[in-house]
């Protein structure tokens, strides 16, 4: 039975107009529930405005028309958040970068030494926690990345296209990675992307967003078995399906 | 990766070398002017001492006064209006203020340290401003979700991420204070600092020439051991 965490009903978002330019619709009339424990990726092109819906979810931006009903209550307490560009901060090592959310969760030392210790050995960083982020690979960066959203044992994540800055091999590492302790720590996941591989991957449903203003066309059940194979003949079906739904308004 | 440094003498005598040259050149520089203009190079030192004393006073306060601004208006509603004010503001010639400065506190100290925070405080301020306004928008959400908050906040994200600013805008500020600190100190007719004893040497052009001459040194020295090396440290720290 799957419990509703988050349902949007019309959701609009726009830019007020700025010197010279027109008032910019981002959003129009989004609808969707989102339940506990599954992993969602919202797909669509750039620009459709994923990323913003993804902010409004989490109370990082306001929407301009609609609501976003939380089923319990909802507080930063309760979220983790992975960035496209990492976010990490360049002053602070790894460890503290990892240790932000426990900081601001007043988890005291020891308890929040081992805790960062554990999640960085999990990530395959354990030898890095006094290394700063420059001293790291893109690849390392986001694990990094992760580690901090996992690290507070949040009941939600969000993900803001977090593999697109990356190579091939190292983007497919982390994504097993990731859906490794999706599972682990029964969290919900809502992922933005515009791969629609990755989104095929990864997802139990993924919403089709159209082109600018972004609204939901479908909201594809994707219930292949995992782990899921790029080579097999349904994943390419499933790939197919997904694709029909696109420039559908 | 880290890199480690091994230790070498060999190195670091070649480091030495320059390092003392760089602080003994000015000190001869001192010791010279003083043997040629017949001032007790103690007097010298003393007069060098109260003004950089001048000086450091107004820095400070010009810093903690710009930083507490800045992070209130950022943080704030009324940044655009009061960023426009301030650029008018830092327009004013500073000078025109001074006789304000002297009506109420008297020819003294005060009003010299007074006269140089308002020199030294606007480009620290628009510094400041500029580090805070090219942070990754990521950056700031991370803390967001984090929930870093009260002096966490601070610790762990506004003093380094203003560091840069700060850096920059001592270097240019202090730059700007050397000239306001010697020409109030001549203005207000002070007995002691750079001023009077730049005044008393007002009829000889060799003589001034020589001092000001030592006096760069003084500064250069200040930036190459102090300014330079913070100013790398601090951009570095803002580095991914």
């Amino acid at each position: 039975m799957l419990t509703p965490f988050i349902t949007l009903k019309n959701v609009c978002k726009s830019f007020p107009a700025k010197e010279g330019h027109r008032k910019l619709s981002v959003l129009h009339g989004v609808n969707m529930t989102i339940h506990k424990g599954e992993f969602v990726v919202l797909l669509g092109p750039s620009g459709c405005g994923k990323s913003t819906l993804l902010r409004m979810i989490c109370q990082l931006e306001k929407s301009t028309r609609g609501e976003i009903l939380y089923h319990e209550p909802f507080s930063l307490e309760k979220i983790g958040f992975v960035f496209q560009n990492f976010g990490l901060l360049p002053w602070l090592s790894v460890k503290d970068n990892v240790a932000l959310g426990l900081i601001g969760r007043n988890v005291q030392e020891p308890e929040r030494g081992k805790r960062v210790d554990a999640i960085l050995s999990r990530f395959g960083l354990g030898e890095f926690g006094e290394h700063f982020p420059r001293d790291l690979s893109g690849g390392m960066k986001q694990r990094v990345g992760l580690a901090r959203a996992f690290v507070t044992n949040p009941e939600i994540i969000f993900l803001d296209e977090p593999f697109s800055e990356l190579d091939f091999f190292t983007a497919k590492d982390l994504r097993q990675m990731l859906v490794d302790m999706w599972r682990k720590h029964g969290v919900t996941i809502v992922m933005v992307s515009h791969y629609i591989d990755e989104a095929v991957e990864l997802a139990d449903r993924i919403a089709v967003f159209t082109d600018r203003p972004g609204t939901i066309t479908e909201i594809i059940k994707n219930d292949l078995p995992r782990p899921r194979n790029h080579r097999e003949e349904r994943f390419f079906a499933k790939e197919d399906e997904v694709l029909g739904h696109f420039g559908k308004a | 990766m880290r890199a480690y440094h091994h230790f070498s003498l060999n190195r670091s005598i070649r480091h030495l070398v320059p390092a003392f040259g760089m602080i003994l050149l000015p000190l001869a520089g001192l010791f010279a002017f003083s043997l040629v203009s017949g001032i007790a190079f103690g007097t010298i030192i003393s007069d060098l001492g109260i003004s950089l004393w001048r000086l450091g006073v107004a820095f400070i306060i010009s810093t903690v006064l710009a930083w507490i601004l800045v992070v209130w208006l950022v943080r704030g509603k009324t940044e655009s209006p009061t960023l426009a004010i301030f650029d008018v503001l830092q327009s004013l010639p500073t000078f025109t203020i001074l006789p304000i400065g002297v009506h109420f506190f008297g020819p003294t100290t005060f009003t010299i340290i007074f006269f140089l925070s308002i020199t030294i405080i606007w480009p620290i301020i628009f510094s400041i401003v500029s580090s805070l306004k090219q942070v990754e928008r990521s950056r700031m959400e991370a803390v967001i979700v984090s929930k870093i908050r009260g002096f966490d906040y601070i610790r762990y994200y506004l003093l380094p991420l203003t560091l840069p600013g700060i850096v920059t805008g001592a270097i240019i500020g202090l730059g700007d204070g050397w000239e306001a600190l010697i020409a109030t100190e001549i203005i207000l007719e002070m007995k002691t600092g750079l001023g009077p004893f730049f005044q008393g040497f007002a009829g000889s052009t060799n003589m001034t020439l020589f001092g000001v001459l030592v006096f760069l040194l003084v500064i250069f020295t200040i930036n190459k051991f102090i300014w330079l090396p913070l100013l790398e440290k601090s951009h570095r720290l803002v580095e991914e």
